[in-house]
Formats: structure tokens, sequence, C-alpha cells
């Protein structure tokens, strides 16, 4: 979900600035000279994402409330009380193809700042002390440069902590986690992490991250327009949207995109003129089929559906005692 | 709501024969706990059970709470899963006759603990 149509470079601010990619230089695994991370201007912006509508909603949440920053801190006063707290890092969590790095670029178009990619590969290294070199060169180029942090795939660097180390590398995983909180609480700048994996993360990095926005697979009205975004006007069809919107639940927008192409070449090697609900019905099915194998749960009939609920609804399912228990 | 304890159980091989429907639900909850994610239930606070009857179709669901203290965030987990409507014992097929979801949680309860 969420792919977009990538910006035409005359939709960018400006198209000299579209082709300046800079700091190309990969982190030196020698040693000898501290990293440099690729800057990048945003590919996407708000409106080419289609997210589900309390996705959607706690992503404008979230810009509003950056609008009103500088306000709040400098105006009323919170620099003086959050000095730690100024910088503002925000999560983007939920199954893979749901949008967050799309959305990740968009939040970086309409702040108008670059984006700074960042992978776990590129920070790591095996010679002691420079995986904490590279995050403090990376903390310093986002701080020259005022682009946003963007951590993909997180939780191989927001991973707890070890508790009982044995062995070096796990005082160097802790060394590591350490350095980056240290970071984050220095920093002014905003910093992006997506996952597919947020029960992975040390509780310390989830209290450091001002909001975590949920990235859940498309519902109705979302599976809708990205059928209709992805399958293009000139493709021959023959098809019901409403069924294919209907067969599709369960599928991140990704997958619905992949269903496309799948149905498309399908039809065209078997030399018909349209791409017809068979097509489309046997590439749901061949992903769906996939999925559930992948989950361990393969039987006809069985699905998992996951949401975020209110602690009014969940009193009113399961009674209040838990819940009274569980807030004392 | 089912005790925690019991649901966890669930996943120990019982040696009370149950009815055949009761059997093959726990067998099917018993995994679906496996393959439930760490974080739903290492947070689970209390889950619900029912039969619901959709369209022509009629399905065992269970509703997980899981309750984040990092985010204060509750979460429901749905599982559910297609049963053929001969399989469902009479007396809870006499209440899916006026309504479309009957609460089993009790009965699941019950089952459980004869089983663990």
């Amino acid at each position: 979900m969420g792919i977009g149509k990538k910006l035409d470079s005359t939709d960018q601010r400006g198209a000299a600035e579209q082709s300046a990619t800079t700091s190309q230089t990969l982190p030196d695994k020698t040693g000898t000279a501290p990293a440099r991370f690729e800057t990048i201007k945003p590919l996407y912006r708000l409106g080419d994402l289609i997210l589900s509508g309390e996705t959607r909603s706690s992503l404008l949440d979230f810009l509003a409330f950056k609008e009103h920053y500088d306000k709040v801190f400098d105006g009323w006063g919170l620099s003086e009380t959050h000095k730690y707290h100024r910088q503002s890092s925000i999560n983007f969590h939920g199954p893979p193809g749901t949008g967050k790095t799309t959305a990740a670029h968009a939040v970086a178009f309409e702040m108008e700042k670059d984006l700074i990619l960042v992978s776990y590969a590129e920070i790591e290294s095996k010679y002691v002390g420079e995986t904490s070199k590279n995050l403090a060169a990376l903390f310093d180029q986002a701080k020259s440069s005022g682009a946003i942090i963007f951590f993909d795939e997180a939780d191989a660097i927001l991973s707890r902590r070890v508790t009982n180390m044995s062995s070096s590398t796990d005082v160097s995983v802790n060394q590591t986690r350490s350095v980056l909180l240290t970071l984050m609480d220095q920093h002014k700048g905003m910093v992006i992490f997506a996952t597919n994996f947020m029960e992975n993360y040390d509780p310390a990095f989830i209290r450091r991250i001002i909001s975590h926005i949920h990235f859940t697979l498309p519902d109705t009205d979302a599976r809708r327009q990205l059928w209709a975004k992805f399958i293009p006007p000139k493709m021959p069809v023959e098809i019901d949207v409403e069924k294919l919107v209907s067969m599709s639940e369960g599928l991140s927008g990704a997958e619905i995109s992949n269903c496309v192409i799948k149905s498309a070449l399908s039809a065209s090697r078997r030399a018909r003129s349209v791409v017809g609900m068979e097509d489309f019905g046997r590439a749901i099915d061949e992903i769906l089929s996939g999925k559930l194998a992948n989950s361990g749960l393969k039987q006809r009939g069985h699905s998992t559906k996951e949401r975020h609920v209110t602690e009014d609804y969940v009193r009113e399912k399961i009674g209040g005692t838990s819940v009274e228990e569980l807030m004392k | 709501m089912i005790p925690l304890i019991i649901l966890a159980g669930a996943a120990v091989v019982g040696a009370v024969v149950l009815a055949a429907f009761w059997k093959e639900l726990r067998a099917w909850l018993s995994k679906v706990w496996e393959k439930l994610p760490p974080v739903v239930k290492e947070q689970l606070q209390g889950a619900k059970a029912y039969v619901e009857k959709v369209e022509s179709t009629v399905k065992n669901v269970f509703y997980y709470y899981s309750y984040n203290k990092e985010m204060q965030q509750w979460t429901e987990t749905v599982v559910s899963r297609e049963v053929s409507p001969q399989s469902i014992p009479e007396d809870i097929l006499k209440k899916m006759n006026d309504r479309t979801k009957v609460d089993i949680t009790s009965d699941v309860e019950q089952q459980l603990t004869l089983a663990a």
C-alpha cells in the first residue's frame, strides 16, 4: 500500500535540486575515515499515498503536530523544561508492503527536507568502536544538512540490549544502542524509523520516539483506490472492481500491485485480448496462499486480523477487572 | 473471559476424550497459540470465543486482547476459521437461530479446563 507514482522532476523543489544527490561515499570499512551517507530528495508526496483511514489520520496528526512544534517549544517554553526532547522521532510499524517507506518520503516532502537513507549494513563495522563512530557521523551529517534520517528495517539497530553480556559482541551491541540513545537525545532534527518487527525494539527507544504509527493492511476503500491506481487506463480489462476489492482482503498495497502485473503477464502469455477476472483471481489466490503458508497456519477459511482498539472497547468485551488491575 | 493460564494450557496435550467439535477446536487453538506473535502472547490480557454465522458460512472466532504498556495501546487480534455447520453442537446451533454470533467463551474455558 502507499506506492504511488514517483514525482516528476518538475514536481520537485527545483530540477537542479532533484539531480543533487549528495554525499555518496559509503561507510569506510577499514576504520580509517568516518562514514558518509546518501542524501536524497523525497520521491513521493502525501497525495501519492493510499492508506487505510486510521493510518492516514495518524500521519496527518503527526504532520499537524510538527507544524506547531516551534510554537510550543520556543513560544511556550517547552525548550526549557524538555531540553533533551527537542528532536522528534517517529516510528512506522506494520506488515511489509503497507507504505512505510513511501510515507517516509512523503513526510520529508511535506516538511521540505531531504532524506538520509540508512541501513544497518552501512552503520555496522567489524572494527570495535567504528559502528558508534559511523552513528555519530550520521547525526553530524543530518545536523549540518538539516536532512531527516530514515532508518529502514530499524529493528536491526533498535533491538533490545543484552542484559547478560557474555561476549565482546554483546558488549559491542549494547555500546551501539547506548550511543544511539545519546545521539537521539542530543539531536534536534527528525528521525524516522520503519520496521515490520516492532516487538523487537528496546523499550528505551520506544520511550524516545514521540509517535508510533501503525501501517495496517488496506481497508475496503483503500483497496478500491489501489486497484484503480495500479490498473492502467490503457490496459484492456473485463473486471468487476467491487469483486476484486472483496477478493483482495488481506493483501498489502505492494501485493495488489504485484497482482496487476501477474494478471497482465498471464493474460498476455495466453494470447488473450483482455485481462479478465480469471487472471486476477489466479494471481490473488497465488499470493494469498503464499502468505498463508508463510504464516504457518495453512488452512482453508482461516484468517488473522489485528487492529488497535480503545480501553473502553476492551472493557466492554472482557470486563473491567483486568483493565483495572493493569492500570494500577 | 478465559484465564490466561488455561489459554496457554491449551497447548498441552490432554488425556480426556472430548466431543469431536471441542477436540478439533482445542487442537486448532493450540496451533493458533503456537503461531500467535510473541508480542501478543506476552501482553495478553484476555480472550473471547465465538461461533459466528457469516452469510452461508459458520466460523470459530477467537478475539485476543493485548496491552502494550510502553505505548499504552490495546490491540485486538482476531483469528477465525470456517467450520462445517454439521460439526457445531446442537445447543450452540439452537442459539444461532435467532442471532449471528454466539459467545462460547465459558464453554471453551470449561473444555480447556477439563483437558488441561
